[in-house]
């Protein structure tokens, strides 16, 4: 009697086990199948990590370029300002100074914005997405050229993707930014450089270039100076100090 | 008091020994700073020292002394890494930026700074320095122009631009672009004709109006010199009028997309002709001349376009493709060939194809839309001849051809677009829809296996080889160029005219007169059998006459073979008395008869 009972508990325990299985199986099939069914990686999943990285390439050269004209071709204030209507703009012809010209060269200019690209993409988080990703951040390298109505930024940057078994690698990253900075950027260099040598000649300059609209306004210590082009309209500010 | 004074004393002493670091509560001068200004003071701590002068090329980064006694601070023309200029720069900031500091402070001293006008491929920019000319020049890989002369846009544009006029040189006068005239040292006289009335002193002899040329698309007049003046239409008042505005609506301005371009009207004279090809329609025909025995001369031969150049149809649109055929039948007769007519911009283009039809042409006719009118617009194309599949048919387990494998081994279930026809009347045989040539010129040899497919074994020797195993006209005509080919009786007509003729011939042979049609069956017929009566004649010999049956006189004692005719023959004795015929009888034994010789 006791021997029945043993293997009536048995078999009991036999049909839960098979029940336990096929439930399991039934209702987690998919999970157990992913989990145990090779990692595969293809191309087209980088895709998404590229597009990340070139958004994070472009937030940090439209933001440059925003503070650029902003700031007369410099990130921040500097000494030489002009003040006008109770702001400072900065100064890129001092004329007070010996060396009155302080405006940055356009290769000057290239190589901040690929400096700030640089340090933006070190800290730019690619944690959200479900790879092993390993970075060379110690070779990363960053050409800028600005063109009259586009800026092209090329970004060499080491990402190593890995998935199981299987490893990716993507390493250069391009972005082109619609802007007419470069176009505006030569009129600044042609305002500058005429008013070292004494006053711009704003009708005269008006009736050579089309491109490019100049206005001037006096300030408490000089002149502003603001050139906007048809797709820009808030333009590039900068200051001459008598 | 002492006391207090010691302790100010031993207080002092002991804040001696505090570190201060007084660099970072002292200005120096930064030659960068913090804000990227150069040359400016600063609290240490905000020099920048990182990313200044990397290439180490000014050798400090930060000095003690005033700014103003430091040489990299002092005001240089620098000449821009990008071309540029900037003047009363510092030199450190020019350095550290890529560029290259000049010893000179204002850069007008400086050659490369010197602005111009630069001509990169006829476009103007001004103003430039030459620098930046030099690297466009480098960059575009092209020739560049620069020029210090010219002090505005507009200058550089009238002195560089495409604008034409007369161009006055000694001893002649041109049409030229003012950049092609600069480049001879002529006069340019901008906008001008050199047929205008102003010139006549400058530029004698020059007529206006000469000749009508075709200029692109359009009809224009040539002054006696060659040059060219305005289009055909525009009333003539001594200057250039090139712009569209005044062209618009003349008729020397042809417009491709309304359908006319210039061309030889029907008088030979350039003008804006259709470029559809009609009927009635003239051109001259490249490559033909054409020489008058009048007046000794060659002109370009003139062809004028017939319904039949045109498939049939009274007009052909531009782009439209036919097929023609030189000899006009079908199925091809040796000798045709293939081509395809095009109509391209009024002309007539002919291709021809394959000369053995290895290559043949088929069209397609669609309907399009042209000008808003629904037309039928055909287009031909170049097609190999796909014949050698045609003879595949019927050899299949099956071993019957009928007309659906025929037309599939054709390339189409379509008859109409299959390269085989089938050929059901009575024969069930697959044929070439275009029967192919081949290489006759050269003579060719049966026996010979043939090295190629357009050989006459490889296209003729299966004529015959069908259902019925006759080759008649029709088959071989269909198969090739298999010659003129020498039509019997087919099958069944020789069998209809043979068997009533031997109807007839029984029939006379039974109620006719006997020794008449006997004499007829028995003398004049090949295989007519020996009989009594059988008459033969022997050239030179003599007339024989079959007398008595003999059952085996020659096969004794040596007789002698006199002659044969008609499958009888005409033995003579030895002593030469007598004669003998020998031949079958009715039933094909063999019979000998004692002959007579007739006198």
């Amino acid at each position: 009697m006791q021997k029945r009972s043993q293997i009536t508990v048995f078999i009991l325990l036999g049909i839960i086990i098979v029940a336990v299985i096929f439930a399991a199986v039934y209702f987690y099939g998919d999970t157990i199948q992913n989990f145990t069914r090779p990692s595969v990686l293809d191309a087209s999943q980088l895709e998404p990590l590229k597009a990340y990285v070139v958004s994070c390439m472009e937030k940090s050269v439209t933001d440059d370029l925003k503070n650029l004209k902003k700031n007369s071709g410099y990130f921040n204030s500097i000494s030489s300002t002009v003040e006008y209507s109770g702001y400072n703009v900065n100064a890129l012809v001092d004329k007070s100074l010996i060396s009155p010209n302080l405006m940055n060269s356009l290769t000057g200019i290239e190589n901040s914005i690929s400096l700030n690209v640089k340090n933006k993409i070190i800290n730019c988080s690619l944690d959200s997405f479900d790879f092993e990703i390993r970075k060379d951040t110690e070779n990363i390298q960053v050409n800028t050229e600005i063109k009259d109505s586009n800026i092209i930024v090329n970004l060499k940057y080491s990402l190593t993707v890995s998935k199981g078994s299987v490893s990716l690698n993507a390493d250069e990253f391009s972005l082109i930014v619609e802007d007419d900075f470069g176009k505006i950027y030569r009129s600044v260099n042609d305002v500058v450089n005429s008013e070292i040598n004494g006053d711009f000649d704003m009708n005269n300059y008006f009736l050579q270039n089309s491109e490019v609209t100049v206005t001037r306004a006096e300030g408490s210590n000089g002149f502003v100076y603001r050139i906007v082009s048809e797709n820009e309209k808030n333009g590039f500010v900068f200051g001459v100090k008598k | 008091m002492k006391k207090i004074l010691s302790l100010t004393l031993i207080a002092m002493f002991l804040f001696s020994f505090i570190p201060v670091n007084a660099q970072t509560s002292t200005n120096v001068c930064c030659l960068k700073n913090k804000n990227g200004e150069y040359c400016s003071y600063a609290k240490t701590e905000n020099c920048e020292l990182d990313n200044f002068d990397a290439d180490n090329k000014i050798g400090i980064k930060k000095s003690d002394f005033a700014c103003s006694q430091i040489g990299v601070c002092e005001p240089v023309c620098c000449i821009n890494k990008e071309g540029t200029c900037s003047e009363k720069i510092t030199a450190a900031q020019c350095i550290d930026q890529g560029g290259a500091a000049t010893s000179q402070t204002e850069c007008s001293a400086v050659p490369q700074c010197q602005k111009g006008a630069c001509v990169i491929n006829g476009q103007c920019e001004y103003p430039v320095t030459q620098e930046e000319c030099t690297r466009a020049r480098d960059k575009f890989d092209t020739e560049t122009t620069f020029d210090t002369e010219v002090t505005s846009i507009n200058e550089c544009a009238e002195k560089y631009s495409l604008q034409e006029g007369c161009c006055v040189t000694t001893p002649s006068c041109g049409r030229k672009t003012s950049k092609e005239c600069v480049d001879v040292s002529g006069e340019f006289k901008a906008g001008m004709l050199c047929s205008h009335p102003d010139l006549a002193g400058v530029c004698p002899g020059v007529k206006k109006e000469s000749s009508k040329q075709c200029v692109k698309e359009d009809v224009y007049w040539f002054d006696s010199r060659g040059n060219k003046e305005n289009a055909v239409g525009v009333n003539y008042d001594g200057f250039i009028h090139d712009a569209e505005r005044d062209k618009t609506g003349k008729i020397g301005n042809c417009d491709f997309r309304t359908g006319t371009i210039c061309g030889q009207d029907n008088n030979g004279e350039n003008a804006c002709i259709d470029v559809n090809c009609n009927v009635g329609d003239t051109f001259v025909s490249n490559g033909f001349v054409q020489y008058k025995f009048d007046d000794g001369t060659s002109a370009p031969e003139r062809i004028t376009t017939t319904l039949e150049d045109l498939g049939g149809r009274d007009a052909r649109y531009n782009g439209e493709s036919w097929c023609m055929t030189n000899t006009k039948n079908n199925p091809n007769t040796p000798g045709t060939i293939h081509y395809i007519y095009s109509c391209q911009l009024g002309k007539i283009q002919v291709s021809p194809l394959g000369v053995f039809r290895n290559t043949i042409c088929e069209s397609q006719t669609k309907d399009i839309q042209i000008e808003g009118k629904n037309v039928a617009f055909e287009n031909a194309a170049k097609v190999e001849n796909k014949w050698e599949n045609c003879r595949q048919c019927g050899k299949g387990w099956e071993n019957k051809c009928d007309a659906k494998e025929c037309y599939k081994l054709g390339g189409s279930r379509n008859a109409e677009k299959s390269y085989c026809k089938f050929s059901g009347d009575g024969v069930d045989e697959c044929w070439p829809k275009y029967p192919p040539g081949f290489d006759f010129i050269g003579g060719f040899a049966v026996d010979k296996v043939p090295s190629s497919k357009y050989s006459f074994e490889n296209i003729c020797n299966v004529c015959g080889a069908g259902g019925t195993n006759s080759c008649d006209r029709k088959e071989c005509t269909a198969l090739g160029d298999c010659g003129n080919f020498d039509e019997g009786l087919s099958v069944l007509e020789g069998a209809f005219i043979g068997g009533v003729a031997a109807l007839a011939a029984y029939g006379l042979y039974q109620v006719g007169p006997v020794t008449a049609v006997k004499e007829i069956f028995t003398l004049g017929g090949y295989s007519a059998p020996v009989e009594v009566g059988s008459k033969i004649s022997i050239e030179k010999i003599g007339t024989f006459i079959a007398k008595q049956a003999v059952a085996s006189a020659i096969t004794q004692a040596p007789f002698y073979l006199l002659g044969e005719s008609d499958g009888k023959e005409v033995y003579q004795n030895k002593d030469g008395d007598t004669y003998y015929m020998s031949g079958k009888d009715a039933q094909g034994k063999d019979v000998f008869y004692i002959a007579e010789k007739q006198v």
